[in-house]
C-alpha cells in the first residue's frame, strides 16, 4: 500500500514553478516613461508584467505577484510606508525599491524594512534590471523555502499521528520542488501505486534511520520542466530526513502509548481481581457465619441431624475458602515465577476418581464418566495435577446445567510420549472469541460476566499449571456443542 | 388464613437455605416460600404467579438481581410488587443502585430473623397490610 499520494492541482503547480523562475512582476511608478521602459525590458526576457501608477492601485494588484518594483516617490507618498504595507501581508512578494539619483540614503531604511534589493535610476539601470530582479527573487524564494522548511520541521516534531505528518511533508515537497506528484513509499507497506499519466522525471530519495536503516523512499515526480537540480535533490533529502524523523518520533509515541495501555490493563486486571476475589471470599464466609449464628441462636430447637448437617455445610464452605486462598497463592506464585513443581510418576485413573469424588458437592447431579486406562501414568506434581483437574471440573460444573454430563478422559499422544487428559462437558460451548480468551486471567464468559461470579483466574492457572509441568493446555469447542478442555503431560 | 406468597431468588444453595430459615423464623406471619436459583427462573416465576413479595440476591448467574429488579420496575403489571434485595456485601454502590432502581428494601446476608424483620418493616404500610389481612395472623 502506498499512501499520501498528493497530485498537485493547477494552483499548487503554478506556485511550485515559481520556485525556479520569477514569473509575475508588478511595476509601480508614477512616471509613465519609466513605467513603460521597465515593463518593456522585463517583458523582453519573458516575465509577465503588470504596470500601475499609484500606491493604491499597487496594493489592489498584489494577488499572484512574485515581485514588486516599487518607486520610492509615488505622487508624494512615502515609499517606506507602502513597503511596510506590502511586507505586512501574510505571504508578501519580494520588493525591490527604485529610487532616483542622489537619494541613496533612503535605501538603507528600505532594506531594513524588508526590501530585497534596490535599483538607482541611473543611465544604464535598465540593462541590468532583469538580473537584479532574478537575484532578488532567488533571495526572496530562498527565504521563503527556509521558512517553509522551518515550519515543516516544527510540524513534524509535534504531529500527533504518522499519516498527518507525512501528508504535510508530501505537500511541502510538492510546493518547494515544483513537482506534480509526491509520495512516501514505506518498505513495510510494499507495492507502489501505478502512476497515472506519463511521468518524465523522477527524484527518489531514501528515507533512512541510523538504527533501522532504510525505511522506504520519498518519490517526487514532474511531468514537464527540467530535470531536478542539485539544489532540489538536496531539498529532497531534507524532506526525506523529515519523513525519517516523523516516523521515528511517531514510533516512539506508539511505543509509549502501548506501554501506557499495558499498564492500564494491568491496573484494570488488579481491580477485577480484587472485586472478583472479595465476592468469591465473601460467599462462603457468609454461609459459614450464617450457619454458625443459626446453630448458636437455636441450639435447642434444632434437631441433632440438622445441626450435624449445618456443621457439615460449615466445613464444606471452609474447604471452599481454603481452596480459593490456595488458588490465589498459586496465582501470585506463578506471576512471580516462584511456584515450585515436584514431579513424580502419577497413576492417572485413581487420580481422576479422587478428584471427582472430592468435588461431589460441586458436581451435584451431573453424570460423570471417567474414561482413563488403568495403569496409565504421567509425570506430574501430584498437588498441582489435582488442582488442575479440580479447576477444570469446577469450570465444567459452573457452565453446565445440573443435568449435564461431564467426561474425564485420558489418552496417549505423540507416539505415546505424552498423555492428553480431557474434561469434556455438554454445555453451551464457546464462541470463537471466547475460545481465544478463555485462558486470559480475569476474563469471563459473557453469560457470567454480569453476575461477576468467579475470580477469573481458574483457567488461567490451568494453562500455567500444565506448562509448569512440561505440558500445554487448550480447549476445543463450538457454540452449542459443549467444550473439551485438555492438557498434556510428559510420561 | 391466607399465607403471604414469597419468591426468593438466590443461586447459592447455602445462602438460600439460610434465608428460607430466617423467613420461617419470623413470628406472626405465615409465608409460602418459592425459590429460584437464578434471575431467569425468578422472572418466569414472578410473571406466572405474581407473588406478594420478591427477595432477590443482587449477584446471580444469567440475569443478576439488579437486572430482575430493573425489568420488574419496567413492567407496569409487576412494578407494584415490593422487593427486598439480598447481598453479602455492604457495598454502598450496590445498595445505592438497588434503591435507584426502585427496590423497597435491602437485607444484608447472612439473613437472620431479626435482620429480615427489620428489612421487611421497611416495606411500611404494605407489609402491615400483608400480615394483618383479615384472615392472617396478627
Amino acid at each position: 500500500m502506498t499512501f499520501d499520494v498528493v497530485t498537485s492541482d493547477g494552483a499548487v503547480r503554478a506556485d511550485g514553478q515559481l520556485a525556479a523562475r520569477v514569473a509575475s512582476v508588478l511595476v509601480v511608478d508614477d512616471d509613465v516613461d519609466h513605467r513603460e521602459l521597465i515593463s518593456r525590458r522585463l517583458t523582453s526576457v519573458g516575465m509577465r508584467v503588470t504596470p500601475v501608477a499609484t500606491a493604491d492601485e499597487a496594493l489592489a494588484a498584489l494577488g499572484g505577484v512574485d515581485l514588486v518594483l516599487l518607486d520610492y516617490k509615488l505622487g508624494g507618498r512615502d515609499g517606506l510606508e507602502v513597503l511596510g504595507q506590502i511586507r505586512s501581508l501574510p505571504a508578501p512578494p519580494a520588493v525591490i525599491m527604485v529610487t532616483g539619483m542622489g537619494s541613496e540614503q533612503v535605501v538603507i531604511a528600505c532594506m531594513r524594512a524588508g526590501a530585497s534589493d534596490y535599483v538607482v535610476k541611473d543611465s544604464g539601470y535598465l540593462r541590468n534590471l532583469p538580473t537584479v530582479v532574478e537575484r532578488a527573487w532567488r533571495h526572496h524564494d530562498l527565504e521563503r523555502r527556509a521558512r517553509e522548511l522551518e515550519r515543516l520541521a516544527l510540524l513534524v516534531t509535534s504531529a500527533p499521528d504518522r499519516d498527518g505528518a507525512l501528508h504535510e511533508i508530501v505537500a511541502g515537497a510538492l510546493r518547494l520542488l515544483a513537482a506534480d506528484e509526491c509520495e512516501v513509499q514505506l518498505a513495510e507497506e510494499a507495492g507502489a501505486r501505478a502512476v497515472a499519466g506519463e511521468v518524465s522525471l523522477e527524484l527518489r530519495v531514501p528515507i533512512t534511520l541510523p538504527e533501522t536503516g532504510r525505511l522506504g523512499d520519498l518519490v517526487v515526480r514532474r511531468r514537464s520542466g527540467g530535470p531536478f537540480t542539485d539544489e532540489e535533490t538536496r531539498l529532497g533529502s531534507t524532506f526525506a530526513s523529515f519523513a525519517a524523523i516523523a516516523i521515528a518520533k511517531l514510533r516512539q509515541l506508539e511505543l509509549e502509548r502501548s506501554l501506557v495501555a499495558e499498564l492500564q490493563h494491568t491496573l484494570d486486571m488488579r481491580r477485577q481481581l480484587v472485586a472478583g476475589v472479595s465476592h468469591e471470599l465473601r460467599t462462603p464466609l457468609t454461609a459459614i457465619s450464617g450457619f454458625a449464628q443459626t446453630i448458636l441462636n437455636h441450639w435447642d430447637r434444632i434437631a441433632e441431624a440438622d445441626r450435624k448437617d449445618m456443621i457439615a455445610r460449615i466445613r464444606a464452605n471452609a474447604a471452599e475458602l481454603g481452596a480459593l486462598v490456595e488458588q490465589l497463592l498459586d496465582f501470585a506464585s506463578v506471576e512471580a515465577g516462584r511456584l515450585r513443581v515436584d514431579v513424580g510418576v502419577i497413576d492417572l485413573e485413581p487420580e481422576a476418581r479422587e478428584a471427582v469424588a472430592d468435588l461431589a458437592p460441586v458436581l451435584a447431579d451431573r453424570t460423570i464418566v471417567i474414561d482413563v486406562p488403568t495403569g496409565l501414568t504421567a509425570r506430574a506434581d501430584a498437588g498441582i495435577l489435582r488442582r488442575l483437574l479440580t479447576n477444570l471440573l469446577t469450570n465444567a460444573a459452573k457452565y453446565t446445567p445440573q443435568s449435564a454430563a461431564i467426561a474425564v478422559r485420558a489418552v496417549t499422544v505423540d507416539d505415546s510420549e505424552r498423555v492428553r487428559m480431557e474434561v469434556a462437558d455438554t454445555g453451551d460451548g464457546l464462541s470463537s472469541e471466547e475460545l481465544e480468551r478463555v485462558f486470559e486471567p480475569f476474563w469471563r464468559a459473557e453469560a457470567t460476566r454480569n453476575s461477576r461470579r468467579g475470580t477469573g483466574i481458574g483457567l488461567a492457572l490451568v494453562r500455567d499449571y500444565a506448562r509448569l509441568m512440561g505440558g500445554e493446555a487448550g480447549v476445543d469447542s463450538a457454540p452449542g456443542e459443549g467444550a473439551t478442555f485438555w492438557f498434556t503431560l510428559p510420561r | 388464613m391466607t399465607p403471604v406468597r414469597v419468591l426468593l431468588a438466590e443461586d447459592n444453595e447455602d445462602h438460600r437455605f439460610l434465608t428460607v430459615r430466617a423467613l420461617s423464623d419470623l413470628e406472626g406471619v405465615e409465608l409460602e416460600i418459592e425459590t429460584a436459583a437464578d434471575g431467569e427462573e425468578a422472572l418466569d416465576a414472578i410473571s406466572e404467579r405474581r407473588p406478594d413479595l420478591v427477595l432477590l440476591d443482587i449477584r446471580m448467574p444469567k440475569v443478576s438481581g439488579l437486572e430482575v429488579l430493573r425489568r420488574l420496575k419496567a413492567d407496569p403489571e409487576l412494578r407494584s410488587i415490593p422487593t427486598v434485595m439480598l447481598s453479602s456485601s455492604d457495598r454502598s454502590e450496590d445498595i445505592t443502585e438497588a434503591y435507584e432502581l426502585g427496590t423497597s428494601s435491602y437485607v444484608t446476608k447472612p439473613a437472620t430473623a431479626a435482620g429480615m424483620k427489620k428489612g421487611l418493616r421497611q416495606l411500611g404500610e404494605y407489609w402491615g397490610r400483608l400480615v394483618s389481612l383479615p384472615s392472617g395472623a396478627s
